[in-house]
């Protein structure tokens, strides 16, 4: 009767004596039974219509000539099809839940008498974020998701991986990234969550780390409305509509190279070390199920927004409100704030006003402009709005005049936007990053290593421009 | 190592066990240490080696006799020790991190006083019992237990004769480093080697020829083959193949470890798998290639390490021209 | 070696109501289950799909190896019998050291799942076999599910899937889950399975690879002798030959003599 220790000290004793390749055999060994099995069983033609199809797509998909042209077209329509596709429901959404709802609820508490520090917090703090983020948030998130679903599912995705994985290679990281970057574009919660993908270790971390320079849905609406109300009334007239499309179109093409020089930055010093492999699997192109896949994306994607809104926005909206009405001295706190870090954001052509929406902000980046007008109104007492604390709507015009009386200018504009591309993570984020990563310091680096760069950025963009003015 | 207390200054640890290196060196050779020798080998002067001769010796771990020290069965198995843990974080280096291999040797050198039983244990365990580190040297046991095999350099093996690189020295660093440059690993195959007048042997590797130096054949070791193991007429490597082209798996470069090898096997890359060239990229790399009914992008370096019969290229190519 | 009635049903059969009569899925609700079933298989084959089709979850999935990380649960309830079902990380193999082969390799092992359908790509059967051949070392009571068959049949590819059965010695189910094709089969196939009380004799490997069969006989002898209910001593052995540290754990701790074939005693277990 053998022991079980007796059991492993024959077994260690006897690998000496096994071929040195032992791996390599077993797997040569299991393939060959394998091919030979599949040989009585299977029969393939040597081609079909179907694969000469495939075969000629490819052909197409990954010309040197073709590919660019077609990835950036459908890249462009997908977002196109988000911004224009989301307008309505957007505005439909807002009416319902912001104009009508705010002012139904509003109606309710004071019929109930509750009192109005109560009715502040609830109606006008976490009622009106999350209905905000609700109506910005939901469409695009709706549009944007199952179109991209689409394409992974008809196996669109893996050749874009491959074409593009020459460049992310020279700085040391996966083509895979590219997808989880795209993704990004949308969420970037999920453009984390997507990096699951990418298998080497290094590589996904390097992908993790540096998603947050895809402009998220989040962030377009305030990039969109900086462009459109500062810069694009710089321009000639009826070029107006081009140069603010083109300027976010640079900012997110700036965003692009700064995730590929960090990626090699972060490749060739801290994460150097780590191990790498490459694998990428091109499967064959299938007919997308185009109804269950849009069915399936859109009821996952309104849940997401839903609880998030729920989560975060919910608190930052309260938080919004308090900070408008908590005293300091003979100010409110907001107010405090606003004036403590004028100087210091002014190094960087920002304001307060700015720098406060950001830390409110962080739960949730789309709320980041309605908290800039509703604190500039507070500031200054420039006209329209509902109030303190309370987040509003207003069209192009009155935005621009609110901003320009809290001393705006178009430097505070381009330094927004690029700090809008440069900053730390929204909550979201941050937590899917550290659930994906396991390591609190991967998750700080991600959230300081932007930051870091927007505040340089800023501050050069500002340093320059003063100069040169 | 239960040898040491702690408070004992970390550097005394260092100097022993690499004098206790030494020693084993000497024993395994044949040729008896010496207070002179170990001097030279640790850069110190002769009173300090011969301090710490004297101190191995109160700890009972050499013994001397006239002017040469031999280790007691305890220094050996010390000593082995120290190796066990040297080899093994070489190997961990190799298969699990993306250390280049001219680091390995020091970064292993710098760790092997540092970790405790328990952990270089904990390391073999992970690494899966590894038998040879990446240099193809036999990794020690726990119970001190070291095949010994009977080396050949490659300067002294006979012309025209296919070999196998069995072992590469990996010191001098900068030696070591030429070595790896030229893509040698052991396991790689030499398929012909011819000794040139200069002292320098020209080689044929992986469907390459190239010349190595005669600073560096010392260094390299080989044996002969396996009967099983007949190297084909010539090999070629998967990125010579042209696109639409296909070839036949003759086996992984020895120089493709770890997680790399791994995969590339699982995906089916075995001796004997038939794998087309179907596409590149824009850029050139990566090219798809059909393996096993799946279309695989590889990059050029992995491409590189697949290593294919030429000859079946040309049969291939030539019912592709009929 | 007993090779089980398939054949592709017919067209009446397809839509025949009575098929699903007995089927339901109960989603996440994975109490008190009589049956695990383990999804083991390539990434990229559809597992998700067809996880999705026998449980009624919305597990998102997408053409792209690698979608499924972790462990994925849900339960489906077929002629009165609770079904667990598990997700097993896709891999290309389990010989390997990587967290996502060793999440599915301990599982198929430790876990003793009652029956393992391994779901396989139809269109790409060579590579699918090295793991299916695998998946059959470690277990006996196990259903092939051949997936994408309507993309096989886009492609031309003729699977003789009566000698594909009779060759690996397990019952092989073609399906297209996208679309439902041959789930009801499936589902029939794994309750037969998990009720029968023989034992399948799945195909074995012969791992002809030189100086290794020596070492493996040696090895697996001593095991029984220590472990007389082992059910795999030869997958076993394997592993304690390449070294694998979990595999020496539980040989040391005895853990692995639990491991006998699950028949019967899984009807009374509670998990």
């Amino acid at each position: 009767m053998k022991t079980p220790d007796e059991v492993i000290k024959g077994a260690d004793e006897l690998r000496w004596q096994l071929p040195q390749n032992l791996h390599d055999r077993i797997t040569e060994s299991i393939y060959a039974e394998a091919a030979a099995i599949a040989d009585r069983s299977i029969t393939r033609p040597g081609s079909s219509r179907r694969l000469a199809w495939q075969q000629k797509l490819d052909r197409i998909l990954t010309n040197p000539w073709s590919a660019f042209p077609i990835m950036v077209l459908v890249l462009g329509a997908i977002l196109w099809l988000t911004i224009t596709g989301a307008n309505y429901p957007s505005r439909l959404l807002a009416t319902l839940l912001v104009d009508k709802g705010h002012a139904l609820l509003s109606g309710w508490f004071t019929a109930l008498g509750s009192p109005a520090w109560f009715q502040g917090v609830v109606v006008d703090g976490m009622y009106l974020a999350t209905a905000w983020v609700i109506a910005v948030m939901l469409p695009p998130m709706a549009i944007f998701f199952p179109c991209f679903t689409l394409l992974e599912d008809f196996g669109f995705l893996p050749r874009v991986a491959f074409n593009l994985d020459r460049i992310f290679q020279r700085v040391g990281a996966h083509g895979k990234q590219a997808l989880t970057m795209a993704m990004g574009l949308g969420c970037n919660a999920a453009g984390v969550v997507a990096t699951r993908i990418i298998d080497s270790p290094r590589e996904r971390l390097i992908a993790i780390l540096t998603n947050n320079f895809s402009l998220c849905n989040g962030r377009w609406p305030t990039q969109i409305l900086m462009a459109s109300i500062f810069l694009g009334t710089l321009a000639p007239k009826g070029w107006g509509t081009s140069i603010a499309a083109l300027s976010v179109l640079v900012v997110a093409v700036l965003g692009f190279g700064f995730a590929m020089m960090t990626s090699w930055l972060l490749a060739r010093t801290v994460l150097r070390g780590e191990a790498t492999s490459f694998s990428l699997e091109l499967p064959p192109y299938r007919p997308p199920n185009f109804w269950k896949t849009l069915y399936t994306s859109l009821i996952d994607r309104t849940l997401i927004v839903l609880w998030r809104a729920v989560v975060f926005a919910l608190p930052a909206g309260a938080a919004i409100w308090l900070s408008a009405h908590i005293p300091v001295g003979d100010q409110s706190l907001a107010e405090w704030f606003i004036h403590a870090t004028d100087p210091f954001a002014w190094m960087f052509g920002l304001t307060g006003v700015i720098l406060l929406a950001y830390i409110v902000a962080i739960p949730a980046n789309e709320i980041v402009v309605p908290t800039i007008l509703m604190l500039t109104v507070m500031v200054t007492g420039a006209g329209g709005g509902q109030g303190a604390g309370v987040m509003f709507e207003a069209d192009n015009d009155a935005v621009l005049s609110i901003l320009t009386a809290g001393g705006w200018t178009t430097l505070t504009a381009v330094c927004l936007m690029l700090f809008s591309l440069c900053h730390n993570p929204c909550s979201t984020t941050l937590y899917t990053i550290y659930r994906e990563t396991q390591s609190a310091k991967w998750t700080v680096v991600s959230a300081l290593l932007p930051l870091v760069m927007g505040f340089a950025l800023c501050a050069l963009v500002a340093a320059v421009w003063r100069w040169v003015a | 190592m239960g040898f040491f207390r702690k408070h004992e200054v970390a550097t005394t640890r260092i100097q022993l066990e690499d004098a206790l290196k030494h020693l084993l060196d000497c024993d395994e050779s044949g040729r008896g240490a010496t207070v002179e020798s170990l001097a030279g080998s640790l850069d110190r002067s002769r009173r300090e080696a011969a301090e710490i001769l004297g101190q191995l010796r109160g700890r009972g771990l050499a013994t001397a006799s006239d002017d040469t020290h031999h280790l007691t069965e305890d220094g050996r198995l010390y000593a082995l020790q120290v190796v066990r843990t040297h080899r093994l974080y070489e190997t961990w280096l190799a298969r699990e991190t993306g250390t280049p291999p001219a680091s390995w040797h020091r970064e292993a050198h710098r760790a092997e006083h540092h970790l405790e039983a328990a952990a270089v244990d904990a390391l073999a365990a992970r690494l899966n019992y590894p038998r040879f580190d990446p240099h193809g040297d036999a990794i020690p046991t726990r119970d001190g237990h070291l095949p010994k095999r009977r080396l050949v350099a490659l300067a002294s093996w006979p012309d025209g004769r296919p070999a196998r690189i069995e072992h590469l020295e990996d010191e001098p660093e900068n030696l070591y480093c030429q070595i790896v440059d030229l893509g040698l690993a052991p396991g790689t195959l030499v398929e012909d080697s011819r000794h040139l007048e200069d002292g320098s042997i020209e080689v044929r590797i992986e469907g390459r020829s190239l010349v190595i130096a005669a600073s560096l054949a010392p260094l390299i070791h080989v044996g002969g083959l396996e009967d099983d193991d007949a190297p084909p007429s010539s090999l070629a490597r998967l990125s010579d193949l042209p696109i639409g082209g296909s070839a036949v798996v003759h086996e992984l470069s020895p120089a493709c470890t770890g997680a790399e090898r791994r995969r590339l096997l699982d995906l089916g890359v075995v001796p004997g798998t038939r794998i087309r060239c179907e596409f590149a990229s824009p850029f050139g790399t990566p090219r798809s290639y059909l393996i096993r009914g799946a279309l695989i992008a590889l990059r050029d370096y992995q491409a590189d390490r697949i290593l294919t019969h030429s000859a079946e290229i040309e049969k291939e190519n030539e019912i592709a021209a009929s | 070696m007993n090779p089980p009635e398939t054949h592709a049903p017919g067209e009446a059969c397809q839509t025949c109501p009575s098929r699903y009569s007995q089927l339901r899925k109960l989603g996440l609700n994975i109490e008190n289950s009589d049956f695990v079933v383990a999804l083991a298989g390539n990434p990229n084959t559809g597992k998700t799909t067809v996880f999705n089709a026998l449980t009624g979850l919305r597990m998102h999935t997408g053409n792209w190896p690698g979608k499924t990380i972790s462990r994925a649960e849900g339960a489906f309830s077929y002629e009165e019998k609770r079904f667990k079902l598990v997700d097993l990380p896709g891999t290309y193999s389990l010989l390997s050291a990587s967290p996502d082969e060793e999440v599915a390799r301990s599982f198929l092992l430790f876990g003793q799942p009652d029956v393992t359908v391994i779901v396989a790509d139809a269109t790409c059967m060579e590579r699918n076999l090295n793991l299916i051949l695998q998946v059959l070392q470690i277990t006996r009571r196990a259903v092939l599910c051949l997936n994408l068959m309507d993309e096989a049949r886009a492609h031309g590819i003729d699977i003789d899937i009566r000698n594909l059965a009779r060759d690996l010695g397990v019952p092989v189910i073609p399906c297209a889950a996208r679309s439902n094709e041959g789930i009801p089969e499936l589902i029939r196939e794994i309750h037969t399975m998990a009720v029968r009380s023989d034992s399948p004799a799945p195909r074995r490997l012969p791992l002809e690879v030189p100086g290794l069969r020596l070492a493996l006989d040696r090895v697996e002898a001593e095991l029984q002798e220590a472990f007389p209910r082992l059910a795999q001593p030869r997958w076993v052995a394997l592993r304690l030959l390449e070294g694998d540290r979990e595999i020496i754990g539980a040989v040391k701790s005895g853990e692995i003599g639990g491991l006998a074939e699950p028949i019967g005693a899984s009807l009374l277990r509670d998990i």
